[in-house]
């Protein structure tokens, strides 16, 4: 269903980026599953030893996985496709984006290189860099503008050292280990081998050992797919004073301190490749901080943005608690709920987003802080030192807030003792940072959720519950599109009524029945709703039959789901298109002579049909990414 | 409305045939031929937003930059299937972007153990050769990400967006003019010193793109 037109998805994007080669040897291995090296030479009608290269590039970029097995005595090595990180190509340009804006340009290079080379060792990373970078920088100084000077991103191996350990720290980056390199069944079954063969002596009943491995095998491969967590993971002591690594930090004197404070640097041992389980989580992120925006405005979105930025560090995965077999296993769920207080978030909340008159206050609130304003003035005439903190705390107490907090309160006093404005305009940003909090949680769409008062009110964030929601308007929206308003009014009245006959639903939506007639049929067309028939009597006849129509959500989606995928193969295949057109001219612009001088080689015409061919692919990409995004939604919330 | 029209019809004209229920209302049918495909408005995608671009704009650098680099490889074309207007020998091949047919695999270190035995060779790992130590990871440098910043500065202004925006308008509505002509110039008219093709094209113009070629043909 899905499946082909996702294959056929990823074959495209695979050339797009790999080349045909590459695509054919993939194409292939989707179209058949597994195979061995020979089957596959046969399949693509390619030499031998394409095929061997072309199966190292897929294999370098984890687009194809592979595993020896034993048979007949030889080892025999099949290759499969990872159809999932094919897909992941897509993401390339808002990984890169979203490393920008956290680690700067530095992080940006990492990023985009570690995309390039699939996964690398961190020494050989840092070595190529020394090299490399002393020709860009040559090439720099050469131009010498000292304007570039000051965004010069990295500057020495060290700063390198320092981003990539940042973003090992943030699993921005992480480890690559032997299991990733191999398919999910194949990791799976070889757990489950050695499972069973160190726990066959403890067992006699072979129906209890298969129980006990079974839940051992969920939870020892949910670790190996999560990887090891822990703070210093991947990363290792200094060594106190290697005569080479003096050397080379007395040269950047700058970094000195920082990184005698740090004592811990990255082990240079290591694999590394972007960890795209962390990027979901981060851009699932960015859509609810937009969709709060739409509905809740932009300081409340601000508020909700720090929030999850501040819980992130915690989830490690999208689907993490949403998985099929682990609702049966409710009793440990309560522990993992992933809380934050209000008073934490005010912490390290940043300052540069202005919150100040987000919210209209109710009258008699203004009216209440206004007489504490009064107070702290005067307070602050007489004495900075123990003035303001007692009488704003009676205030606070007296617009009746909730008992839990009142401990808070106290605990705040004495933190600071000395209440100056500072203070003051701290703890006015930390009620406001509430109100906004509240507001989030009030919302019908549950952007938060409130687990309790500790911390001036603790908050936590059901993902499965707001996927569900993202889900269905992502679904609503569409819907809208092709069969406006009636469609969705329709579509929420099946939802919400569970399955229903043409009659009952006319009579619910207040329409005729043969205005939905055609409403529905083609809804059902689309696969948006299903329709089932119950016979009245027992020689089943379409006549004497009910007609229900419902809605089953993972078949509507799967089936849409589908479809965007088609969308998004065309659009590659557009893009191929326009593309083929213009084939000489590009291949014109390319040319290394032309590209040194542009100006003088390119006639006026070409260089229109340049830019109309630019913008035009801009625009088919932008589209792309727009269905990736209800993609990601569809899918991966 | 229906059920009363129904019965007047059924007893004005007793007898008339199946028309009778329609007779009186004022139904006219259309009986020309539908069109297979009416015209329809095709959806318009909405502006870009400057996140939008900018993502786009990252996308495009890295698959620029997977295109230069080592792992980038094309289909060779079979033997007999040259075009023999479009691949003769220039002598601006010699400037052409080099694609490669096979990816230079031994560029780059590996790590070894995450590949399976029988592509070792490919790799060009042996046991005893430890010349793969001295290979080196071949990193983009950071010139390549500049050119993108520049977008995003162009972008910046408002204006000048706008001014491009309606520029590409223009260009767009230039372009549906002349599909046709865009067709002959690029497949046939590229700037070298002999175009074969145009030999048996219509004489009419060949004067026009004599122009053309000459403003590109001083350089080689």
């Amino acid at each position: 269903m899905s499946q082909a037109s996702a294959a056929e998805l990823c074959t495209l994007l695979v050339r797009d980026i790999y080349g045909e080669v590459s695509s054919k040897v993939t194409s292939i291995l989707l179209e058949r599953g597994r195979l061995p090296l020979g089957q596959i030479c046969q399949h693509t009608q390619l030499p031998s030893k394409t095929v061997k290269q072309t199966l190292v590039v897929l294999i370098q970029q984890h687009l194809v996985v592979h595993f020896t097995h034993i048979e007949g005595g030889s080892p025999v090595t099949y290759y499969e496709c990872n159809w999932a990180q094919a897909y992941e190509l897509l993401h390339a340009g808002r990984i890169i984006r979203v490393t920008e804006e956290r680690f700067g340009s530095d992080g940006a290079l990492i990023a985009s290189n570690m995309l390039q080379l699939g996964h690398a060792r961190v020494s050989d990373f840092l070595a190529a860099y020394g090299i490399s970078t002393k020709k860009a920088r040559k090439a720099r100084d050469a131009e010498s503008t000292a304007a570039i000077e000051a965004d010069a991103p990295i500057t020495s191996v060290e700063t390198l050292k320092e981003v990539m350990m940042n973003m090992l720290k943030e699993r921005f980056l992480v480890e690559v280990k032997q299991h990733h390199m191999q398919s999910k069944t194949d990791v799976e079954n070889n757990v489950r081998a050695e499972l069973v063969q160190k726990l066959r002596k403890n067992h006699t009943s072979e129906l209890k050992l298969m129980k006990e491995v079974n839940s051992l095998v969920k939870a020892k491969l949910k670790e190996m797919e999560i990887g090891d967590v822990s703070e210093k993971s991947g990363l290792k002591r200094k060594a106190a004073s290697a005569g080479g690594r003096a050397k080379k930090r007395k040269k950047v004197s700058i970094y000195d301190e920082e990184e005698e404070e740090l004592d811990w640097e990255i082990d240079e041992n290591l694999v590394l490749r972007i960890n795209h389980e962390k990027f979901r989580v981060i851009f699932r992120n960015q859509e609810l901080v937009s969709l709060a925006e739409q509905r809740l405005g932009k300081a409340t979105a601000q508020v909700y943005g720090e929030f999850l930025k501040r819980i992130e560090p915690k989830i490690f995965r999208c689907r993490d608690n949403v998985g099929e077999e682990e609702e049966t296993d409710d009793d440990d769920k309560p522990q993992k709920t992933i809380k934050l207080s209000c008073l934490e978030l005010s912490r390290n909340f940043n300052r540069d987003i202005n919150l100040e008159g987000s919210i209209a206050l109710p009258p008699k609130e203004v009216k209440a802080k206004a007489r504490k304003r009064s107070y702290e003035d005067s307070d602050d005439d007489m004495t900075i030192r123990n003035g303001s903190s007692k009488p704003n705390g009676k205030s606070r107490h007296g617009s009746n807030e909730s008992d839990g907090e009142s401990e808070e309160e106290d605990e705040w006093a004495e933190e600071d003792g000395d209440m100056d404005p500072d203070a003051a305009e701290k703890r006015k940003r930390m009620t406001l940072i509430k109100q906004h909090l509240m507001l989030l949680a009030e919302d019908s769409y549950r952007f938060l959720t409130n687990e309790g008062n500790r911390g001036m009110g603790e908050w936590s964030v059901n993902y499965k519950e707001l996927g569900k929601t993202m889900r269905n308007l992502e679904l609503e929206k569409i819907v809208e599109e092709r069969f406006e308003s009636t469609g969705t009014r329709l579509l929420r009245i099946i939802k919400d009524k569970g399955k229903l006959d043409e009659k009952q639903i006319a009579n619910i939506a207040l329409l005729k029945q043969n205005q939905i007639r055609a409403v529905l049929s083609g809804l059902h067309e689309c696969g948006h709703i299903e329709l089932q028939e119950v016979p009245k009597a027992l020689p089943p006849q379409a006549t004497r039959c009910y007609f229900l129509w419902f809605f089953d959500e993972q078949r509507a989606n799967s089936l849409l789901l589908s479809d965007v995928y088609k969308a998004m193969s065309r659009n590659i295949q557009r893009a191929m298109v326009e593309k083929e057109k213009r084939k000489h001219l590009i291949e014109k612009s390319e040319r290394s002579d032309v590209k040194a001088n542009y100006e003088e080689y390119m006639t006026k015409n070409e260089k229109r049909e340049l830019e109309i061919w630019r913008s035009r692919e801009e625009r088919l990409l932008a589209q792309l990414m727009r269905l990736d995004r209800i993609v990601m939604i569809l899918r991966d919330y | 409305m229906s059920r009363g029209g129904f019965g007047r019809g059924r007893g004005g004209f007793s007898g008339a045939g199946r028309g009778g229920p329609f007779s009186n209302d004022d139904l006219k049918p259309d009986y020309s031929v539908t069109e297979l495909f009416p015209p329809q408005a095709p959806p318009v995608q909405s502006a870009l937003s400057k996140e939008e671009r900018l993502m786009v704009a990252r996308w495009r650098g890295q698959r620029e930059k997977v295109h230069n680099g080592p792992m980038y490889t094309v289909m060779g074309r079979k033997r007999g299937m040259e075009d023999p207007f479009n691949d003769i020998a220039r002598y601006s091949a010699k400037y052409r972007k080099v694609e490669r047919r096979a990816p230079k695999l031994d560029a780059r270190p590996y790590v070894a153990e995450f590949f399976p035995a029988e592509l070792y060779a490919t790799l060009g790992i042996d046991e005893k050769t430890a010349s793969t130590k001295t290979k080196t990871l071949l990193i983009s440098a950071l010139d390549t990400l500049n050119p993108l910043d520049e977008l995003a500065d162009a972008d910046e202004d408002a204006a000048a967006a706008a001014a491009e925006a309606g520029e590409k308008k223009d260009a767009d509505a230039e372009d549906a003019a002349e599909e046709d002509e865009e067709e002959d110039h690029f497949s046939d008219d590229e700037d070298d010193d002999y175009n074969a093709e145009r030999y048996f094209e219509s004489e009419g113009e060949v004067e026009d793109y004599g122009d053309d070629g000459d403003d590109g043909g001083d350089y080689y």
